[in-house]
């Protein structure tokens, strides 16, 4: 470096000294300042983003100039680090005055999406800035539908290399979002394109923690006014709960049985990271609704601290039915299948889980792949996602009140949803519908497929394809425990989910006997 | 003219005896209804027609029970027909025992997904077997030992033949762990003791003095009611899943 770098780079640092001395006095330095966000000196780039922080702040008219000066760079292909710092700064800080500049871009531009980049290392941010008056989104955070953010939940190893989750680093839902970025996404819009093709056509499909389509749309905050929790609504929860304190972390995501926020709840000191789900009610007859949901909760509340279900914080009724659950990142439903060992630990610890709800005399009722949630928080590769069974007891409430289809997978279903002779809704359903989501672990396939009226005639059949003939590496012996576990009529379906597990631990057994 | 018909009718001149086995064949018409009202009402709740036929046979079990329940309590209440009335106790006993093979065939039929054995003639000349012994005791009470011979013969092969399906069935890999399993292992301990009550008869055959038959009879009896109250108890456990 000659002595003229040397004196450019002086220049430089006084430059941006003079900005962060008096930032709001400065403007003519910003220009400058700007510039050297291009720098090859880290040093300076840093500096340099410090400064239009500083000035932001300080001189709010200087805004929109800054704004879309940083925009502009952020389009180039080698943005700096730097840049998305300072833009992600002044977003935060002022996220109306980016929401209008972005708004006004957007026109400029014909409507091209102004905000299309990429950030080194991280997640393709083309629609995650939505902001408005009441945003309550922290940094890094996994906004509704953004299914590539790794998530706090993101392990890296002793090398700062990120772990690949396993197994199946690639969920359903992740291989959307690839499809959306590489730009080969299907026209959206149809149940088909919209769905991986062993999930159900129908967003009820999709659990709380899964974004479903309609999330995935990202609208602006004008056209989705229910975006984010009003702070009302929040601190009426907060005054009922047992938390100290609410902080939301993400916009809303559109859940099976309720709008779900990503929350970080405070308790006796202790943060909890949480989702905190606002059911949905009926138009008629929501104190009934309110009084079925009350009960559903409070069995869940009697089981939550047991292992694989999902803990169930706290909950109530005021100022519309909430309760504050253990955020999960993703579901059965999202995942693809899994190999024969990780999908019979699965079913085992399902099974046992199921048992426990039974002998806290808990019925789930509404079990499906949706319902079995996963929190991807892994140390190795050696690990596995351990699932945990969501929405214990919820179906209860919902079935009476609304279509019932919306809130189970209906190729999922036990036959006695369908029809009245084939007995209650009891443990027994649930034996079926853990035989159902048993066979989606071991074949990736659901038991039945094709239109309602056909999905239900199979159903009320028993006529399940066996899963070794679903998919060519399940044993023959999985067919016999899940055609058992799924018989149409309750006598000769499993007595109890004990002699379920109990067959699950015999095949286990065989299949490391015969080396599989 | 009644009070020359009812009265106490002491069995085998006992009087302890007696009221044991009254006490046996009240418990056994009393099971015998409520294990025929839960088949009945099980069969009632299900369209499916293999649980329809099992459903059926279990009925007649539980009439052929309070058959036999209501003919041992008229034989102590009534001072005429005697031991005729026991005889018709046997007869009945042994359609119950003919009735649990043939449930345990159907549903051994349902659960294999096997075609029905061809054993159309074994099970006519079960029921021939059950009509002859049963008519002969009846109407020629001078051979009456040639046909409790031949009763407890029939028991015996019912037994056997019973007891052959019922193994099949529970080592049945489809049925294990079911509610239909642990039925099965209910109703096999009734075939057992319900056989073992014609199969006494043989006694009689070898010379043991008919009295102490009738006592080991008696405690099968009430071996056989009780396995059928324990039995009764998976009946209503499917009905209340039937939502019945």
């Amino acid at each position: 470096m000659g002595s003229q770098g040397i004196d450019d780079h002086e220049s430089a640092r006084e430059r941006i000294a003079a900005l962060v001395r008096t930032p709001a006095e400065s403007r003519s330095l910003i220009p400058g300042v700007m510039g050297l966000l291009e720098s090859e000196d880290d040093h300076l780039r840093l500096s340099a983003a410090c400064g239009i922080c500083l000035a932001g702040s300080a001189d709010p008219e200087m805004l929109p100039y800054l704004i879309r000066r940083l925009i502009d760079r952020l389009h180039a292909e080698d943005a700096r680090a730097e840049g998305v710092f300072a833009f992600e700064y002044l977003a935060t800080q002022f996220p109306e005055k980016v929401d209008e500049i972005v708004q006004e871009l957007r026109e400029e531009g014909d409507g091209r999406e102004p905000l299309a980049y990429a950030r080194p290392g991280g997640f393709r941010r083309s629609h995650i800035y939505s902001p408005s008056s009441n945003r309550h989104d922290v940094g890094r955070t996994r906004l509704a539908g953004n299914e590539k953010d790794p998530g706090p939940q993101q392990v890296y190893n002793d090398d700062g290399e990120p772990v690949k989750r396993q197994p199946g680093p690639k969920t359903a839902a992740e291989e959307r979002a690839r499809q959306k970025d590489e730009g080969d996404e299907p026209t959206a819009g149809t149940d088909e394109e919209s769905t991986t093709d062993d999930e159900p056509a129908t967003d009820a499909a999709d659990g709380d923690t899964a974004a479903p389509e309609a999330a995935e749309a990202h609208a602006s905050p004008s056209e989705r006014p229910d975006w984010v929790l009003e702070a009302e609504t929040l601190e009426a929860i907060v005054t009922e709960s047992a938390f100290e304190d609410i902080t939301i972390l993400a916009g809303h995501e559109l859940g099976r049985f309720s709008d779900s926020y990503r929350t970080l709840a405070v308790a006796r000191g202790t943060e909890h990271a949480t989702a905190l789900r606002l059911f949905r009610q009926p138009e008629s007859n929501s104190d009934g609704f309110e009084r079925y949901l009350s009960v559903a909760l409070d069995r869940w509340n009697r089981v939550s601290a047991a292992s694989n279900v999902a803990s169930l914080y706290d909950y109530g009724q005021r100022p519309q039915p909430w309760a504050a659950v253990a955020y999960t990142e993703q579901t059965l439903a999202d995942r693809e299948r899994l190999p024969i060992g990780e999908a019979l630990w699965n079913a085992i610890t399902l099974t046992r889980t199921v048992e426990t709800l039974h002998d806290n005399n808990v019925i789930h009722g509404g079990l499906d792949p949706g319902s079995i949630a996963y929190t991807g928080a892994i140390m190795d590769d050696d690990e596995r996602l351990t699932p945990l069974i969501d929405h214990v007891g919820l179906i209860e409430a919902f079935r009476f009140h609304f279509d019932p289809s919306e809130y189970l997978d209906p190729r999922y279903a036990a036959p006695e949803y369908f029809d009245a002779t084939f007995g209650e809704i009891d443990h027994a359903t649930d034996i079926y519908q853990l035989g159902a989501v048993l066979y989606r672990l071991f074949t990736g396939e659901a038991p039945y497929d094709g239109d309602d009226r056909s999905v239900q005639q199979q159903i009320l059949e028993g006529s399940a394809v066996a899963p070794s003939e679903q998919a060519e590496t399940v044993p023959r012996s999985v067919d016999n425990v899940i055609s058992k576990a799924m018989a149409s009529q309750k006598l000769t379906r499993y007595e109890t989910v004990a002699h379920l597990e109990q067959d699950l631990l015999q095949l286990r057994d065989h299949l490391v006997t015969d080396g599989q | 003219m009644v009070s020359e018909w009812l009265g106490l009718n002491e069995i085998a001149g006992s009087a302890n005896f007696t009221f044991v086995a009254f006490i046996a064949f009240v418990i056994l018409t009393a099971i015998g209804v409520r294990f025929g009202l839960y088949a009945y009402w099980n069969g009632r709740a299900t369209e499916s027609d293999a649980q329809i036929t099992l459903w059926g046979y279990l009925l007649f079990i539980g009439v052929a029970a309070i058959l036999a329940g209501v003919f041992g309590i008229l034989r102590i209440v009534l001072r005429v027909f005697d031991d005729i009335l026991l005889n018709l106790v046997g007869g009945f006993i042994l359609v119950m025992v003919l009735c649990l093979v043939l449930a345990l065939r159907a549903v051994y039929i349902n659960s294999s997904g096997t075609s029905a054995p061809r054993d159309r003639l074994l099970i006519s000349v079960f029921v021939v077997a059950v009509a002859a012994s049963t008519i002969g005791m009846l109407a020629l009470d001078s051979m009456r030992t040639p046909f409790a011979g031949l009763q407890g013969m029939t028991g015996v092969a019912l037994l056997l033949y019973g007891y052959r399906f019922g193994s099949r069935q529970l080592a049945n890999t489809r049925v294990q762990g079911t509610l239909l399993d642990t039925l099965l292992r209910h109703l096999l301990p009734v075939l057992l003791f319900g056989a073992m009550i014609p199969i006494t008869e043989l006694a009689v055959v070898a010379g043991l003095d008919r009295a102490i038959v009738l006592h080991v009879q008696i405690v099968f009896i009430i071996m056989t009611a009780t396995t059928l109250m324990t039995a009764t108890i998976k009946l209503r456990q499917n009905l209340l899943g039937m939502g019945g």
